[in-house]
């Protein structure tokens, strides 16, 4: 499965890829909403890792203004450490499928929980 | 001359006439009785310048004379004698020889009888007209006497009046209470039976007034109600006023006299004027005189009344003033200009002398910060000030409350800092631990590297979990909703925020093996849990214990916070959950905790409560409803 995983926090992207490659998936990293944009049409991915709060263009708003065709059947798990202001609702409503309240208790719990979202489909 | 026969009597029977003829003889006459020539039973009578020619012998009778019969009654007698002018009658009895003598003295007697009577007559006439006159005299002299005496009275009784009105204004001077004006009414009217006793209106506001009246010597006031106004003349007999006065005293009234009292301070407006009233039996006709009798006592009584008036509004002000002044919550004096106390009230302290020698605005004694105001009074503007009006404001507390002010802002200052920095600290933490976690996988898990590895894991877990609880202290400014929670979890997440505070003590915690379930604000019931704590720990100054227990009584959490300080003595014990009561320092503490604990505890539908003996340390106790297992 190919995972985008869209953060500014360097260590969460190292640590998700590692742990996502470790679990045998091809996984891209983008450092903000926009790199994020690119990276998500030129490696269309079966599942985004998005954070919320990001310089220059946020996960949500990033959701915004994804093309629909781009996005397809993309899995989407919304991230956040600021827990108060999004919560699994919002984040379907924003067209993602999954909440993740940060900090993870465990890294690859998350992996699991992405793979079992791709599997459901 | 005709004759006249007469028959005369004889002295032997002696007629009424007689003793007259005895006077008659001493009369002046012209005619004489010559018995010479008497027949026997006749009186001849001859002029008296015949008499020698008879003597003589050379008379005739030709002249008619009076022949005197004997028989007359005095009446005949004198009827003869007016019509014979100057004629004489005599007894000619048996032709005595003295006869003549007697005639003659008769003769005599007569004329001078005549003579005297009409000099009697004309004396009687003087004496009578000298009598008249007397008496006019004495009447002009008894007239004027009485005149004199009445004169004389009349002015002695002005001057006692005079006298006695300058007795009563002098008696009116040295009253000091309208209550005295009754009495000496009174006195100075008794003689006025038909007046009863006085009574005194006084009007003091736009609708009310106050009613004098005596019982026995004493005089009563009552405050009375309702429109009154006064006219400037005296009324008498007005229904209204006896209606009035029923109403004020309770009692029927009869016929009322009411005088104004113009006083120089309601001359303007007579209809404020006070009113002397009278209950009378008066009939009209003595309605004059004792109105102009007590008109002149009138003008006395009202300015004695309207000085006793203004005395006592002067008091009475003077007193509200006083009043006022002991009354102000802050201290307030009048000093002189060397800072002397002319007057101070309750609230002036010997602390605050120094108070006009300080040029700022605040003065501070002891703990207590006063903002100072000084105010000047002189005579005139020109002259330097006699003395000061200080006042002082305690401004300690608007001081305390300012700081408190400040002490929120800044905590929530803090709060909102502590969870951005929470928040920047997750995203990287959230990393750290998740590629530990994978780094982990990829050693082996004997060797020492996987052993450092998993402390960096716990520690960075460690991490997370007081940027959790931190997070969830800091959500003090946002809604957080009521929900079901553990008591002893919420405790638990609290107490590592107070290591530094009970580091210094040992410490006892133990938290039921049950869960308690409450529903609480959680963040909210941390603060409670963190004030008390944080209390306990500054209760205590050096070493001590601090407990912290949990436990379920029936269908209560109870959460016990337990310290070994000093206690709290009864007297406190009832204000420490006041707001604002603070034992702290300036600057440390806010006297909200408590209080805000309290108003959490019981908005929770809970408790909180304080036992404490001094000397023996303190508990706070929490209790919770508990809420169905969920």
């Amino acid at each position: 499965m190919k995972v985008l995983v869209v953060d500014d926090e360097p260590l969460v992207r190292l640590s998700l890829r590692r742990a996502l490659a470790k679990c045998g998936h091809t996984v891209e990293e983008a450092e903000d909403g926009q790199s994020g944009i690119e990276k998500w049409k030129s490696f269309s991915p079966d599942l985004v890792f998005l954070d919320v709060l990001m310089p220059r263009l946020s996960g949500p708003d990033l959701l915004r203004v994804l093309p629909a065709a781009t996005k397809g059947a993309t899995k989407v798990v919304l991230m956040s450490a600021f827990t108060g202001e999004y919560d699994l609702e919002k984040a379907k409503a924003l067209g993602a499928h999954l909440f993740i309240p940060k900090p993870f208790e465990d890294v690859f719990a998350i992996v699991r929980v992405g793979e079992e979202l791709f599997r459901v489909g | 001359m005709e004759r006249k026969t007469i028959e005369l009597f004889t002295h032997q029977g002696a007629p009424a006439w007689w003793t007259e003829l005895q006077e008659l003889n001493s009369l002046d006459s012209e005619w004489v009785v010559s018995p010479d020539f008497l027949p026997r039973a006749s009186v001849i009578m001859i002029p008296r310048e015949e008499l020698p020619r008879v003597r003589r012998g050379e008379l005739s009778f030709s002249k008619a004379y009076i022949i005197v019969d004997h028989g007359w009654t005095g009446q005949n007698l004198k009827r003869a004698l007016q019509t014979v002018k100057g004629a004489l009658f005599m007894d000619v009895g048996d032709g005595v020889p003295e006869l003549s003598k007697v005639v003659q003295v008769a003769l005599t007697r007569q004329l001078e009888k005549d003579r005297n009577s009409r000099l009697m007559q004309t004396t009687r006439l003087q004496n009578r007209q000298i009598e008249e006159l007397n008496r006019g005299l004495e009447q002009v002299v008894l007239d004027r006497t009485v005149n004199e005496t009445d004169s004389r009275k009349a002015s002695q009784k002005n001057v006692a009046k005079v006298r006695e009105i300058i007795g009563f204004i002098k008696e009116l001077t040295q009253l000091f209470d309208i209550a005295d004006l009754l009495p000496a009414i009174r006195r100075q009217l008794k003689e006025y039976h038909s007046l009863d006793t006085p009574l005194l209106f006084v009007p003091r506001g736009e609708a009310f007034g106050d009613l004098y009246y005596l019982r026995g010597s004493q005089t009563i006031r009552t405050r009375v109600r309702g429109e009154w106004v006064a006219s400037p003349r005296i009324r008498v007999n007005e229904p209204s006023d006896s209606l009035f006065l029923a109403n004020a005293m309770g009692r029927p009234f009869g016929k009322v006299i009411r005088f104004p009292l113009v006083t120089v301070r309601h001359q303007k407006d007579v209809s404020r004027s006070p009113l002397l009233m009278f209950e009378h039996r008066l009939t009209a006709k003595d309605l004059d005189p004792l109105v102009s009798a007590l008109s002149e006592k009138l003008q006395p009584v009202s300015w004695a009344l309207d000085r006793l008036v203004l005395e006592q509004e002067l008091k009475s002000a003077s007193r509200d003033w006083e009043m006022t002044f002991d009354e102000l919550s802050e201290p307030i004096a009048i000093l002189d200009h060397d800072g002397r106390v002319l007057r101070a009230n309750s609230h002036w302290r010997d602390e605050f002398k120094g108070v006009l020698q300080t040029s700022g605005d605040t003065f501070r004694v002891g703990q207590r910060l006063y903002a100072v105001e000084r105010y000047p009074i002189r005579m005139s503007l020109e002259d330097p000030p006699l003395s000061w009006v200080v006042y002082l404001r305690d401004e300690t507390r608007s001081q305390r409350l300012k700081s408190q002010v400040v002490q929120v802002e800044k905590m929530s200052a803090i709060g909102h800092l502590a969870g951005h920095i929470a928040h920047k600290l997750n995203n990287p933490l959230t990393g750290i631990r998740s590629l530990t976690q994978v780094l982990l996988t990829e050693t082996p898990p004997d060797g020492q590297v996987h052993q450092d590895l998993s402390e960096v894991e716990r520690a960075s877990a460690r991490c997370q979990g007081i940027i959790n609880n931190l997070l969830d202290f800091s959500k003090g400014g946002l809604e957080q909703k009521v929900q079901v929670m553990d008591l002893n979890e919420i405790a638990r997440k609290t107490l590592p925020f107070l290591k530094s505070a009970t580091g210094r003590f040992r410490s006892d915690i133990q938290f039921s093996q049950e869960e308690l379930p409450v529903k609480v604000e959680p963040h909210l019931m941390q603060q409670v849990i963190f004030n008390l704590v944080n209390n306990a720990c500054q209760a205590m100054s050096e070493k001590g214990e601090i407990a912290v227990h949990t436990r379920r009584n029936k269908s209560w959490a109870l959460l016990e916070v337990r310290d070994t300080g000093p206690g709290i003595n009864a007297e406190l014990l009832e204000k420490i959950f006041e707001p604002f009561f603070t034992t702290k320092k300036e600057g440390e503490g806010t006297g909200l905790g408590l209080s805000l604990s309290r108003d959490f505890v019981r908005q929770f539908g809970g408790d909180l409560e304080c036992e404490s003996n001094q000397g023996e340390g303190a508990v706070f106790r929490v209790r919770l409803p508990l809420e169905a297992d969920a």
